[in-house]
């Protein structure tokens, strides 16, 4: 189904904390989720999304938006998708958790592309405390992911 | 509508947001939903251990008063995006990821993506392990791993790399087969061996029906004749490999095969009408018949030390039509080709020996290289007007040839003539040219370049010392030129010579001077003293040396000599730039009764400099010495700003005013 941005309608998106977002058409569709509801010509009423706030749905449709502009170049939307992603991790978290519920493979990739980029290089202590990470081996166990792992870091 | 109202229900209350996860398993975590009221609260995933059982733990903030803002959500989020994250780790980071908790253990037990490489540890600490270290150990840590696999995870993708294994090792051939028998789509295995020792291919690899791409490198095939009836397979890549003498496939799904240095190989047949990519090399030219033609949709082939002839070349390319792009190297027995290919884009030729004529028709060709050994080749692309870039590598052509195939391609950007050493004299006239690379023409003793785009001008006199006859015109402002500086010896003919030539380059936007050692630029006083300076007009000089300056005062002495107005100074010494900025007085003072410049018509940076900006300049020895002919030799001067610092001078005086 090919949506020309002209004759795009809009459709109406609620979050879980009651927002509604109007949104066209085209740029919705992004999300596989609700392109399956419009195939299906069930997107006349608001959407409800109950599994993504308000914040997060307008940050997830600010991305599609930029996506679903054909003029934009590869070098360009590489820019802005750094940009984009300069988050703290709460804000990281709700859109992977929304890209997932939504069905946005770019997004969600994107996102788990950064998560790793913060992962990269570094020290496993180092990468719990970033993300508060437990160490939830028995020290036992703990010994022996030492042992077994010795040659790769120390 | 009753299915539609059904969707619309899922949807709002669909738990966890795990939409995609196939294996049904719903996200074993909880999100810490009330962070915010100032109490942590962390979960502990212990779904994964327990089989269920979710606990709570409220974790005491360490100092008083101070909360922790971090929350564990990573350790929430569905599998099969944690899978996601860590297919984009290196297999180093991967491991570090299955170290940090159970969680992570578990999310990687069921991991499609396994990706094993032990040149991760070949550097710990910036020191070197030998191999001999690593390999037992990194074959053990392979064996732990299959010990923590799911039984039943499947497997998309798997590769491993590993160096120096020639004996069959039962933690190698394990993992393969449980790949295998997981139903792995790619399976890309590398091992790293001495030359002509191999590694034998599990039986299993060949007759697997999954597999859609495969790579190996470093094998040994039993079969003598590698016979390959892939129902799935697309990309298949053999390098390294041998035990084959022949190579069979036929496949309707094949879209690239590359065949690189696979010894023992004479015969290739290949039926595969979707073929979209070929490429055959090794490093010896040795008979091997190939057998493509059936291939009727190839885009892009390279051959390279094969043993193709002319009758070859003509029953196969002319044949290929949708050949896009098109590489041949050391292929010796080639004497004439034609190419006709209209969707021909890249062609390449490279070191053919025996090549005696080359004539191309492709029209929309847009780069074309041949490299040779400076024999005769008659080479005829004038039909190519959509070419945008043009090089000749050791092609023995005629300065004519030259000027009149470059002035019969309108769109042609890219340029370059290296070692032709039948040039002598060129002439280059273009609207559109934006980048020339003119190096090792030993005999060229004359250069005019009228292109008013050339934004990047390379020229280099590889091996002999630059001759007193050579002249160069360029008459694009715009350029960009790098000049390529070599000599035996520091004599007063080299200096006259170099000054001689870098006149010409005074335009330039920008001038950089690539040498060894920046001895080559140090002009002796007297010479200063008797001469004009050559790049008057020039702002910006850069300098890059192998060699640590020995003198900087030196150096930038010599260099403000050269280019008497130049605002900015660079020296490059591997990746580290240094500069000095100069920033200049307008007028000069009347009482200006210095003994410098009282011949000359135009007066050096002496009489004007006002300010300098050192950058980079923090680990340089003797830099006072760089201060002190700074102040000694600018008369205008009065502030020197290093790094942070920021000095104030007065007369010959210097005083440090960022401290005051």
């Amino acid at each position: 189904m090919s949506l020309s941005p002209s004759t795009s309608k809009m459709l109406s998106l609620k979050s879980s904390d009651g927002k509604v977002l109007e949104v066209e058409e085209h740029v919705a569709v992004l999300c596989e989720t609700i392109k399956s509801l419009v195939e299906d010509g069930c997107a006349d009423s608001p959407i409800p999304l109950a599994n993504v706030d308000g914040a997060t749905l307008g940050n997830v449709m600010e991305w599609c938006k930029k996506h679903a502009d054909q003029k934009a170049s590869a070098d360009d939307l590489e820019d802005w998708d750094a940009e984009f992603v300069e988050r703290d991790q709460g804000e990281l978290y709700h859109l992977i958790m929304a890209a997932n519920y939504l069905n946005i493979k770019g997004l969600l990739d994107l996102i788990c592309q950064k998560v790793a980029d913060m992962i990269k290089g570094k020290h496993p202590e180092k990468i719990r405390e970033i993300f508060n990470i437990e160490n939830d081996f028995t020290p036992e166990q703990q010994e022996q992911i030492r042992k077994d792992n010795s040659w790769a870091f120390e | 509508m009753a299915l539609c109202k059904g969707l619309g229900i899922a949807l709002a209350t669909h738990c966890s947001g795990n939409s995609v996860e196939s294996n049904g398993e719903a996200m074993k975590g909880r999100r810490p939903d009330n962070s915010d009221e100032g109490e942590i609260i962390k979960t502990v995933d212990q779904a994964a251990i327990n089989g269920g059982a979710m606990k709570r733990r409220r974790l005491e903030n360490s100092d008083e008063g101070e909360i922790i803002k971090v929350v564990d959500r990573i350790s929430y989020l569905p599998e099969h995006v944690l899978h996601i994250i860590l297919s984009f780790l290196s297999a180093a980071d991967v491991i570090k990821a299955v170290m940090l908790s159970k969680r992570f253990r578990s999310v990687w037990s069921t991991s499609p993506v396994i990706d094993f490489d032990d040149t991760m540890l070949t550097e710990r600490f910036g020191l070197y392990v030998p191999f001999y270290e690593r390999t037992p150990k990194f074959l053990n840590f392979l064996n732990l791993c299959l010990r923590l696999r799911e039984p039943n995870a499947r497997i998309r993708k798997f590769r491993l790399r590993v160096t120096d294994v020639t004996r069959r090792d039962n933690r190698i051939d394990r993992w393969i087969n449980h790949a295998i028998l997981h139903n792995a789509e790619e399976l890309d295995l590398d091992i790293e061996n001495q030359p002509k020792l191999f590694y034998r291919l599990p039986q299993t690899v060949l007759s697997s029906k999954s597999i859609t791409a495969l790579k190996l490198k470093g094998f040994r095939v039993k079969e003598k004749d590698f016979v390959l009836s892939p129902l799935l397979m697309e990309d298949l890549s053999l390098r390294f490999c041998d035990g084959f003498r022949t190579f069979t496939v036929s496949s309707e799904k094949l879209k690239t095969i590359e065949l690189e240095s696979c010894y023992g190989l004479v015969r290739i047949k290949i039926n595969a009408p979707n073929l979209r990519s070929f490429s055959f090399s090794r490093e010896f030219n040795k008979p091997c018949e190939i057998d493509v033609g059936a291939c009727k949709f190839l885009k892009d082939l390279t051959l390279e030390c094969a043993n193709i002839t002319d009758k070859w070349f003509e029953d196969h390319v002319t044949q290929f039509l949708q050949l896009e792009t098109l590489k041949l190297g050391f292929c010796n027995k080639l004497k004439k080709i034609k190419v006709s290919c209209t969707k021909l884009r890249t062609m390449e030729l490279n070191n053919c020996k025996g090549l005696k004529k080359i004539e191309i028709e492709a029209l929309n060709l847009e780069s074309f290289l041949y490299s040779g050994d400076s024999r005769t080749c008659k080479i005829n692309v004038a039909a190519c007007k959509l070419l945008k870039e043009l090089r000749l590598v050791n092609a023995n052509v005629t300065s004519r040839w030259v000027e009149d195939h470059v002035s019969e391609f309108p769109l042609l950007e890219n340029l370059e003539l290296n070692g032709c050493n039948a040039l002598e004299r060129i002439k280059i006239s273009h609207q559109h040219l934006r980048s020339f690379r003119l190096v090792g023409c030993h005999k060229l003793v004359e250069a005019e370049i009228h292109a008013p785009n050339l934004m990047s001008l390379s020229y280099g006199d590889l091996l002999l010392p630059l001759r007193p006859l050579m002249t160069f015109v360029i008459s694009s402002s715009l350029v960009d030129a790098k000049l390529s500086l070599r000599t035996i010896s520091l004599t007063t003919e080299w200096f006259l010579n170099l000054r001689g030539f870098l006149s010409f380059f005074g335009h330039c936007r920008v001038l950089r001077l690539l040498c060894e050692s920046d001895k080559v630029l140090i002009f002796p006083e007297e010479l200063r003293e008797r001469l004009l300076p050559p790049l008057y007009d020039l702002k910006h000089l850069k300098i890059e040396v192998s060699s640590r300056p020995a003198n900087y005062a030196d150096l930038v002495n010599s260099l403000l000599w050269l280019a008497p107005h130049a605002e900015t100074l660079s020296i490059v010494l591997g990746t580290i730039e240094k500069s000095i900025k100069l920033e200049y007085e307008e007028m000069v003072a009347e009482q200006d009764d210095s003994y410098c410049c009282r011949f000359h018509p135009i007066k050096c940076w002496r009489h004007y400099l006002k300010k300098v900006t050192m950058v980079n300049f923090e680990n340089v020895d003797n830099k006072e010495s760089l201060f002190k002919f700074f102040i000694e030799n600018a008369n205008m001067l009065d502030t020197i700003y290093d790094n942070t610092k920021v000095y104030g001078v007065v007369a010959t005086s210097i005083w440090n005013k960022s401290e005051t």
